[in-house]
């Protein structure tokens, strides 16, 4: 009898401390919760700090990711700077785990903050270049692979970058 | 046969190998770059170093050069347990120093030689701080895309390039800290193996340009092993596609029939299947329809026609698609035939059954000499590389030639009396006047004088400009050194990748039925699969043009025939569909597609939709019926089985034989090709944008133009061309004066065409043409 009471009456009391306890849920969409630096939102690409588009079309990514969710078919203009001509995340496969982003060695493609991107329509799901694609820099506001890796692109000779010397005149065979 | 042992692991090796070769055969991961399997060792990057241990008490190991090591008994070395290690890593680490870092945009990555290299020796870090070297980029020509910075100076490219395949126009330049490897001059590459460089070359400094738009990683493509299509040797190769395109080829190595190597017309000409104009749907008059109601047309068009029906295949098609057509044709009691032109299906016959013991690609390179007769290059391009092995070898190599052909060049250059130039309709003549019996003093060429008893001679011939009395002679030839007693093989380039297939089928199905029924107007509906028959070089077909009712045709180029049809259906490539083709020495190879493009049909296919006959089905039937023509059981379509061509082909040797006009007042027509100028590969617009030659022009030797009188002036007008039937042939270069450009190439009394231009004045290849038919006239202005 005293042991049923005893049960009958604890779970109330631990009721109602928890009613008197500050709240963990918060009034979304009113209220929304800080996020970490390092959260992993919505995908997108970024663009260097000339303007340039970033992605060379590597297809680092898209081989990289575990899901395989990112199809790329990669192109070049006619300074021969690559970019790809069909960038396409399947957002309704993705599961923003980030190994795109550590993969991509130009930083062109980058997780952001957001994650309210929910659809009822699996199509408006599938996110094309022109939907990902930014004007900016993200989160590397200075890095340009061009200005590091060896190939000329339009404004840039090959002997240009600061690690590079002049080309050789192979055509002599003076020291 | 002895052992040695690398990190404890048995390794067995043949006599003559080194430690490296050896170790590679045994399966073990031993890194290197600069050693190849067909360009041997050079010993030009160190990669290879493994530490040898001391034999005796008191020596010290040491680090020994692999490739360069013969193996020997008993030797032990440490691959992966000794100092070695650390010096392929300062190795990789000194390669690095000056790599432009730029994987991330370079087509090589993924199926990189330095990649894999710079991994498997643990190097990470870049630590040298200085600045790296660099050269400027050399344009290369629309197939190869030159990126110099990334070269590692194996010289695995000139090795390749000059050595193996006998370029000249390119090789190494400046030395030591600067070496570094191109072109004399900006532009494309002369020679027709150019392609190879891609694939030597450990590093991106080649790449293929073609692949470079739309390029996509290795691991995306799907690929598989098939045949090339595009010439009688039929060379394995690896497609590689993606999305319903094509994207590159590769060689696919086997040491049947091409080891290493494929030619840039089976690298870049099967680009032909992503040409603009391909043909990619079904049309009927004019308008896109979908492929099952263009079917449902068409078999309505056959049973109302029925018995008034002929399709027509060509012999750059497949078995199967031959065996699918024709028992299409069958079903509605028509004619079929795999040959257009009954004079191309004869000498195609006349030369398998004049054939003797084949050579195989492996036989031609270890030869002791050989005789080539016609433009081999332009014809079989790997035969052509074949050859050149012996010649690098200093083996005597004798050629007879009327047009322009990349291989006497070669031949010239060093033995410039090993040359015989002539106009066709003279070969038989001068072949039986080779002295192989070393007797008489006439026409000197004491073939082969110096060649031991024993020893092994290759002749090969050009089928397609070779009439059937000059096969003969080479037959005969043969018979003259086995007299001799030297061995003897004789092969033929043929025209067509599956021309022993097409001849072999022909038999039941012969082409001179089908084009006198067409001519007797006993044909309403024409169905044509990949020839031309309204197009290039098949005078005999065009007046007959008006009486076919429909004309449907299923393809995958836009021909002139094409442009013409009625009914259009889209035909899957070699690359994208399964098939078996057969090659000049009988080999029997399937093929299955590599990737596959949505909206094309195969033949079989057709067969299906037309005949209701089951894929399974039509595939058991073929394989009982190639049993039965071949005489073969237990047959296997891996490449491993050849046909017996003497059995198969023999009394089709006699047929036809055409009477030749040697008369002296007579100039002949001969074909003016290159390596890129197949029936398909010219259709890849890369490819087809370096062709030499320019189209209405009529190349001739300065003789022959000082005989006719023809000078920069003057234009040619060759007038009515004849064909057998003497039917008037309407032309639209016909009455069309060409002018002249002189070279020395040309044999003396022909004048060489192109493709273009023999179809626009209509005359058959190797036509012959009385000097008084021929009209000069003076140009205006
Ligand atoms: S990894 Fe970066 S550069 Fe490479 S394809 Fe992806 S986004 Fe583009
Ligand atoms: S270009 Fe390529 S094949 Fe030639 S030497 Fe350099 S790394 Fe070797
Ligand atoms: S592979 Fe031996 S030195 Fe290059």
């Amino acid at each position: 009898m005293y042991k049923l009471i005893q049960e009958i009456f604890g779970g109330f009391i631990v009721t109602l401390k928890h009613a008197f306890r500050p709240r963990d849920t918060i009034q979304y969409p009113e209220q929304r919760k800080a996020r970490s630096e390092r959260f992993r939102g919505r995908i997108v690409l970024t663009k260097d700090p000339d303007g340039q588009e970033r992605c060379v079309s590597c297809y680092l990514c898209s081989s990289v990711c575990p899901v395989d969710c990112i199809d790329i078919q990669g192109t070049e203009d006619e300074n021969e700077r690559r970019y790809p001509a069909k960038f396409d995340i399947n957002f309704s496969r993705c599961i923003l785990c980030g190994l795109c982003e550590e993969a991509c060695p130009t930083l062109a493609i980058q997780l952001t903050q957001d994650y309210e991107f929910c659809s009822t329509n699996r199509e408006k799901l599938l996110y094309h270049k022109e939907d990902l694609l930014i004007d900016g820099t993200g989160k590397h506001p200075d890095y340009s692979f061009y200005h590091h890796a060896g190939v000329p692109i339009k404004g840039k000779a090959i002997g240009d970058n600061p690690d590079e010397q002049k080309p050789v005149d192979v055509y002599t065979n003076l020291p | 046969m002895g052992k040695f042992y690398i990190d404890d692991q048995e390794v067995n090796f043949e006599p003559g190998q080194n430690v490296l070769q050896a170790a590679l055969k045994a399966g073990i991961n031993a890194p290197y770059f600069c050693y190849h399997e067909a360009l041997g060792s050079a010993g030009a990057c160190r990669m290879c170093t493994m530490e040898l241990e001391p034999t005796k008490e008191g020596e010290n190991s040491r680090l020994v050069v692999t490739c360069l090591q013969a193996a020997q008994d008993g030797q032990r070395y440490r691959l992966n347990k000794g100092i070695g290690d650390h010096v392929r890593q300062g190795v990789v680490e000194y390669y690095m120093t000056r790599h432009p870092h730029d994987c991330p945009v370079c087509d090589e990555a993924g199926d990189c030689q330095l990649q894999d290299m710079t991994i498997l020796s643990h190097h990470t870090y870049r630590r040298f701080k200085g600045a790296k070297r660099t050269y400027m980029d050399q344009p290369m020509g629309p197939l190869i895309y030159n990126t110099a910075n990334r070269c590692i100076t194996c010289y695995r490219c000139t090795r390749f390039y000059q050595d193996y395949a006998l370029g000249d126009d390119f090789g190494v330049y400046a030395s030591g800290n600067r070496t570094t490897f191109r072109r004399s001059e900006e532009g494309h590459f002369d020679s027709p193996f150019s392609g190879n460089l891609i694939d030597v070359c450990p590093t991106g400094t080649f790449t293929d340009k073609v692949f470079r738009r739309k390029f996509s990683r290795t691991w995306q493509l799907e690929k598989n092993e098939s045949i090339c299509g595009h010439c009688s040797v039929g060379c394995h190769t690896e497609p590689g596609g993606r999305d319903n395109s094509l994207r590159r080829v590769h060689p696919f190595p086997n040491t049947k029939v091409n080891a290493h190597f494929i030619c840039d017309r089976g690298r870049f000409g099967e680009h032909f299947s992503e040409a603009n104009d391909r043909p990619l749907s079904a049309q009927i008059n004019g308008v896109v329809v979908d492929n099952q109601k263009a079917l449902d047309h068409i078999k309505d068009i056959l049973t109302k026609s029925a018995g008034r029906i002929g399709i027509l295949s060509s012999p750059d098609e497949d078995v199967s698609c031959h065996y699918a057509l024709a028992n299409i044709a069958e079903h509605f009691n028509g004619l079929f035939s795999p040959f257009v032109m009954p004079q191309t299906e004869d000498r195609t016959a006349a030369a398998l059954a004049l054939s003797r013991n084949t050579p195989s690609l492996t036989d031609i390179e270890t030869a002791d000499g050989a005789i080539i007769v016609g433009a081999l290059t332009e014809t079989a391009p790997m035969m052509d590389l074949a050859v050149r092995q012996l010649i690098k070898a200093g083996k005597t190599v004798h050629m007879l030639h009327a047009s322009p052909t990349l291989l006497a060049d070669i031949v010239r250059k060093q033995h410039p009396d090993q040359i015989h130039q002539a106009a066709p309709k003279n070969w038989a003549q001068i072949i039986s006047s080779f002295d192989a019996s070393h007797e008489a003093e006439e026409m000197g060429p004491n073939l082969f004088a110096n060649l031991d008893t024993g020893k092994r001679i290759i002749i090969l011939g050009v089928a397609v400009e070779m009439d059937i009395a000059s096969m003969h002679a080479l037959h005969d030839l043969c018979q003259a050194f086995e007299n001799k007693q030297l061995t003897v093989q004789l092969g033929f380039a043929l025209n067509g990748a599956n021309a022993t297939g097409s001849a072999m089928i022909s038999a039941q199905y012969p082409s001179k039925q089908l084009l006198d029924a067409v001519r007797k107007k006993e044909i309403d509906t024409l169905m044509v699969c990949g020839a031309d028959p309204f197009g290039f070089g098949a005078a005999d077909w065009l007046p007959a043009r008006e009486h076919i009712k429909q004309l449907i045709v299923f393809d995958n180029v836009n021909s002139p025939t094409l442009q013409i049809a009625d009914v259009i259906l889209p035909h899957a490539t070699w690359s994208e569909r399964r098939g078996i083709s057969i090659n000049y020495e009988g080999r029997i190879q399937g093929f299955n597609h590599a990737y596959q493009r949505a909206g094309t049909l195969t033949a079989v296919n057709l067969a299906t939709a037309l005949i209701g006959i089951s894929a399974n089905n039509f595939y058991e039937q073929q394989h009982n019926n190639i049993e039965t023509l071949t005489g073969l059981n237990e047959l296997h379509y891996n490449g491993c089985q050849c046909l017996n061509l003497h059995t198969q082909f023999e009394g089709r040797a006699e047929a036809n034989q055409v009477s030749i006009d040697t008369n002296k007042d007579s100039v002949q027509v001969v074909r003016l090709t290159w390596h890129g100028g197949s029936n398909k590969a010219s259709y890849a617009t890369a490819l087809a944008s370096i062709k030499p030659w320019k189209d209405n022009i009529i190349y001739l030797h300065p003789d022959t133009a000082k005989r006719l009188q023809l000078n920069a002036e003057t234009k040619l007008k060759l007038g009515n061309p004849t064909n057998a039937n003497d039917n008037p042939i309407n032309r639209s270069g016909m009455d069309q004066a060409f002018p002249i450009i002189l070279n020395d190439n040309v044999a003396v009394d022909c004048l060489a065409l192109t493709r273009t231009t023999l179809h626009h004045v209509g005359h058959l290849v190797n036509a012959i043409i009385p000097i008084d038919k021929l009209s000069i006239i003076a140009k205006e202005g």
